[in-house]
């Protein structure tokens, strides 16, 4: 029987693994294979996203209002504070709208990164995906014989 | 002359103790594959990533204009992103004398003001040729910088061994996972937050520390309860201009950092554990479809 389960990249895939092997799974009838969620997932981690121009942005329009506020009836706190916002509204949206840019680069959450198939005895195949569950698999599967 | 494990196991099999002989000989063999990886990791030409008492140190990967544009808002903090944080901390340092003695930051209170002319004599002359040269240095050195290091990281070899975690008699490290967010908030409520979320513990205690300076001398929260409790007109006398204008560089620099810095050890991590299942799981006999007949 093989059980198929879908995992992010985790200490807890590495404990499932480690469960498996030790309830009598050989390691040659486990299959982990990774899985790219684009074309080039190197480029994931090259790039900026939206909260990144937005905090850029942010601390330039800030930086101007506490220097600015200093002149002006609110004060520097206030218009630091105006700045910060609109700052990191103006950065969020130019990258999310204009260059069409994801908003957080890190990889998306519960996304299936990794793949693990476990060929194992019929009698054995309940407790293994309890066990896949228990470590944090987002989905397994199942194919009879 | 025999070589040194002939003569050991020479020496085991007159001892005539089976189990001393593969304990020894274990322990033989663990030291032949230390010394192997240690060998493999000094011919890499191009290493990724070197985990020390002080936390990851690794070749980093972001925007060269984001690397410069945090330079320009407080000089060292480019470094700090490019994992170079020797420099990094000396030049904030200067950054934080040399504005103080040349008068820069009240300065640009005064131009923002409208005031010219008392920016053009606040400002010392002597001093600010120099600030302006090392300040633009600062810009173009993390630019150029993070643009070498990208192509340097490019060149590094595929699925070499990262190292996942370090003892050391003072510290415990190791790649983790976590979420960018999470960092990006604390250093907003306490810089140097964040970079203690990220293991770098010198660098999160050393922007604390700048950080307390920097509310004492401004009287920022102070100012601020004034302005929540009292009239804006006394909070903004209460403040130092000079000091609450380095305050959201610092806010925003250490936010980025412990973000940037999240996502990138998070990419290590997967590299890692990718590397390390190929490895250990790739090879495996599981038949999905039977051949019939």
């Amino acid at each position: 029987m093989l059980l198929i389960g879908c995992f992010a990249h985790s200490l807890e895939l590495e404990q499932a693994l480690d469960d498996i092997e030790r309830s009598g799974i050989e390691r040659k009838h486990i299959l982990a294979v990774g899985m790219n969620l684009r074309v080039d997932s190197d480029a994931e981690a090259r790039h900026s996203d939206a909260v990144e121009m937005g905090a850029a942005w942010a601390t330039a329009f800030a930086v101007v209002g506490v220097a600015a506020g200093f002149g002006l009836a609110w004060g520097p706190i206030v218009w630091g504070l105006i700045g910060a916002t609109v700052g990191f509204g103006t950065g969020f949206c130019l990258h999310r709208i204009w260059l069409r840019g994801p908003a957080r680069s890190g990889t998306q959450a519960n996304a299936p990164e990794v793949t693990v198939i476990v060929q194992c005895p019929d009698g054995l195949s309940d407790d293994i995906r309890l066990l896949l569950y228990r470590r944090g698999a987002l989905s397994v599967g199942e194919s009879g014989g | 002359m025999p070589r040194p494990f002939d003569r050991q196991r020479a020496k085991y099999i007159h001892a005539g103790s089976i189990l001393l002989r593969i304990g020894r000989t274990h322990n033989y063999c663990n030291n032949l594959q230390t010394n192997a990886m240690k060998k493999d990791s000094a011919r890499t030409r191009y290493p990724i990533l070197r985990m020390s008492m002080l936390g990851i140190t690794y070749s980093s990967v972001p925007r060269p204009a984001m690397v410069a544009w945090w330079s320009a808002a407080f000089p060292g903090f480019g470094h700090f992103i490019l994992n170079q944080y020797a420099r990094g901390v000396l030049f904030t340092l200067s950054e934080m004398l040399i504005n103080k003695l040349s008068g820069l930051n009240d300065a640009i209170v005064y131009t923002f003001c409208g005031r010219f002319d008392d920016a053009a004599a606040v400002l010392d002359a002597n001093l600010a040729f120099g600030y302006a040269t090392i300040y633009l240095f600062a810009v173009w050195d993390s630019y150029r910088g993070a643009r070498y290091q990208g192509r340097l990281r490019s060149l590094s070899a595929r699925e070499q061994p990262i190292r996942r975690m370090l003892i050391h008699p003072m510290e415990v490290q190791y790649v983790e996972r976590k979420k960018p967010l999470t960092g990006f908030f604390y250093s907003l409520l306490f810089p140097g937050l964040g970079q203690l979320y990220n293991h770098r513990f010198c660098l999160g205690f050393y922007i604390m520390f700048c950080w307390w300076v920097h509310i004492g001398m401004s009287h920022a929260l102070a100012a601020g309860l004034e302005l929540a409790y009292g009239t804006a007109a006394r909070s903004t006398e209460m403040l130092s201009q000079h000091w609450i204008m380095f305050m959201p560089s610092v806010l925003g620099g250490a936010a980025y950092h412990a973000y940037r810095g999240t996502v990138e050890q998070n990419k290590l991590f997967c590299e890692e554990q990718r590397t390390y299942l190929k490895k250990t799981y790739g090879r495996s006999e599981i038949v999905i479809f039977r051949e019939s007949g």
